[in-house]
């Protein structure tokens, strides 16, 4: 049922984006200043590998929201510091009636990365780390783990006003991390939609 | 009419078109085909009639026997192979470990193999250092109309893991309905926010689990850098590790052991045709909670049913099958 939603929910966003490619009336390019701050929200989803030592990798699905603040200085995106909510769900099962549990938790990440142009959109690489806690799926056992997350991201060339703040922008990823779980570990790795709105910018003269 | 650079409108394809991919894979994960193994076995004890004068002794317990006819019987119509039933004056503490010690040799190397321990009989706990037991059929003793513990014929969660770890498979699976059992729980690296006595709460309650996590994150990720504990057994235990488990008369069976049970052909929560320890646990421990608990807290007599941690999941029951 999940799966369901998380699928649909991003064939539904995907599908909202797509005619955008053609010929949508007068977009505005994105500008951006030297420095500026952002916030911006995505949502992904995307598979979930787990393995542990002498067990097989299975997949599972896996979605996740999250909320970030970033700050840029020119094309150096000095930091990016997130707050997410992810699921991810029970593994598929090798064929020794084996899985991997479901989990679900919170999020805290610090990033770093750069800002490249690429043709008339900019790609921006971001990597860093996070910690996590997270509560196996219909238990009561709750831990904690740390990972290192990577953030491919496309800033598509529109720009939308929101709440007053110009140059509001959408944003593609490919979201990644790797976990290191108390006896397995998980990679993640999806596709994510975003948007932002800067809260501040300032250009140099 | 503006239209995006051509190496845009590439990487944008390119983009749906992975998450296309992406999508797809993880479904497919879901929906794999899977028959029923044969290497799973299952070693099945119910103590009900300890020694002494007759069957109905204060000491004795009511439905155990029950438990584990009923057990063994679901396990055989699941596709697990009951390669010992032990039931009351045959499950001493030595056929206990014989059984265990056969089912290593039934299963040899095949690492792939699934092992089961099941028992339903007395436990109890020492106070003063939290170890808990099993009490076999010979950890009572009966003579001169007086009944006495035999506590050199008890069985220690370590004893019980030392035994367990002879069998050379690594999907091993102890389902104990047994007051105190929670105390053969490991905690895999997780900390297990379910209290170990429901009717006093010690330890926590079941909430804001999220919001503790956070605020403990530096004990929880010491707790899970040290998992402990053999990873390939996944216990599952009728009470916590301060808490009696009991018989239900209304049910025939042992309070627990009844809804665990009734999870083999209930219990299947995500639909996919099988019922995985996870399942199994949280289906029990949701009728304990609504049917039992309910009834039974007033009288300090509430239980609720613990797992251990760790990433693993191992089917238990496929009702298709």
């Amino acid at each position: 049922m999940r799966l369901k939603l998380t699928i649909g929910l991003f064939f539904a966003l995907s599908a909202a984006l797509v005619p955008s490619f053609g010929a949508q009336a007068a977009p505005r390019l994105a500008q951006g200043g030297d420095r500026e701050i952002r916030v911006s929200v995505s949502a992904s989803g995307g598979i979930a590998p787990s393995f542990e030592s002498d067990r097989p990798l299975l997949l599972a699905p896996s979605w996740d929201w999250a909320a970030s603040l970033s700050f840029r200085s020119r094309d150096w995106i000095v930091v990016r510091a997130g707050l997410g909510n992810f699921w991810t769900g029970d593994s598929a099962y090798d064929s020794y009636l084996f899985s991997y549990r479901g989990f679900q938790g919170a999020t805290l990440s610090l990033e770093t990365g750069y800002r490249l142009p690429l043709g008339g959109l900019k790609l921006e690489l971001l990597a860093g780390a996070a910690l996590s806690v997270s509560k196996y799926t219909a238990t009561s056992l709750v831990t904690a783990f740390p990972s290192a997350v990577a953030d491919i991201r496309l800033i598509l060339p529109w720009a939308f006003t929101l709440f007053g703040a110009e140059d509001g922008r959408l944003e593609l990823g490919v979201p990644l991390a790797f976990e290191w779980r108390a006896s397995a570990a998980t990679i993640e790795a999806g596709l994510s939609l975003g948007a932002s709105i800067p809260l501040g910018k300032r250009s140099s003269k | 009419m503006r239209r995006l650079p051509r190496n845009a409108s590439r990487l944008a394809g390119a983009f749906l078109t992975l998450a296309a991919v992406l999508l797809l894979a993880s479904a497919n994960a879901c929906t794999a085909n899977i028959t029923m193994p044969s290497n799973r076995y299952a070693v099945v004890i119910g103590v009900q009639d300890y020694p002494g004068i007759d069957t109905k002794d204060w000491y004795d317990l009511s439905y155990t026997e029950n438990d584990a006819n009923e057990m063994a019987s679901l396990l055989a119509s699941n596709g697990w192979t009951v390669a010992k039933k032990l039931l009351s004056a045959a499950a001493t503490q030595d056929a206990i470990k014989s059984a265990i010690d056969d089912l290593a040799v039934l299963i040899g190397t095949d690492s792939e193999a699934t092992a089961l321990v099941y028992y339903s009989g007395h436990g109890d706990v020492d106070a003063v250092s939290g170890t808990g037991y099993l009490i076999p059929y010979d950890g009572i003793s009966f003579s001169d109309n007086t009944m006495s513990f035999d506590k050199t014929k008890w069985v220690t969660p370590a004893a019980m893991s030392l035994w367990l770890g002879q069998v050379g498979c690594k999907n091993k699976l102890l389902v104990l309905d047994s007051c105190y059992s929670g105390s053969f729980v490991e905690a895999g690296g997780s900390i297990d926010i379910s209290p170990q006595d429901s009717n006093t709460y010690t330890g926590t309650k079941e909430k804001d689990v999220l919001a503790t996590a956070f605020a403990n994150f530096a004990g929880l990720l010491a707790a899970s850098l040290d998992a402990g504990g053999d990873p390939s057994v996944t216990a599952i235990t009728a009470s916590g590790s301060e808490e009696l488990s009991y018989d239900d008369s209304s049910t025939q069976n042992g309070a627990f052991t009844y809804y665990f049970l009734e999870s083999a052909t209930k219990g299947d929560s995500d639909g996919d045709g099988f019922v995985t320890a996870t399942e199994a646990l949280a289906y029990a421990k949701a009728k304990l909670k609504a049917n039992w608990n309910m009834k039974n807290s007033y009288l300090g007599q509430a239980l609720l049913p613990h797992i251990s941690g760790g990433a693993g999941n191992l089917v238990l029951f496929a009702p298709g099958t």
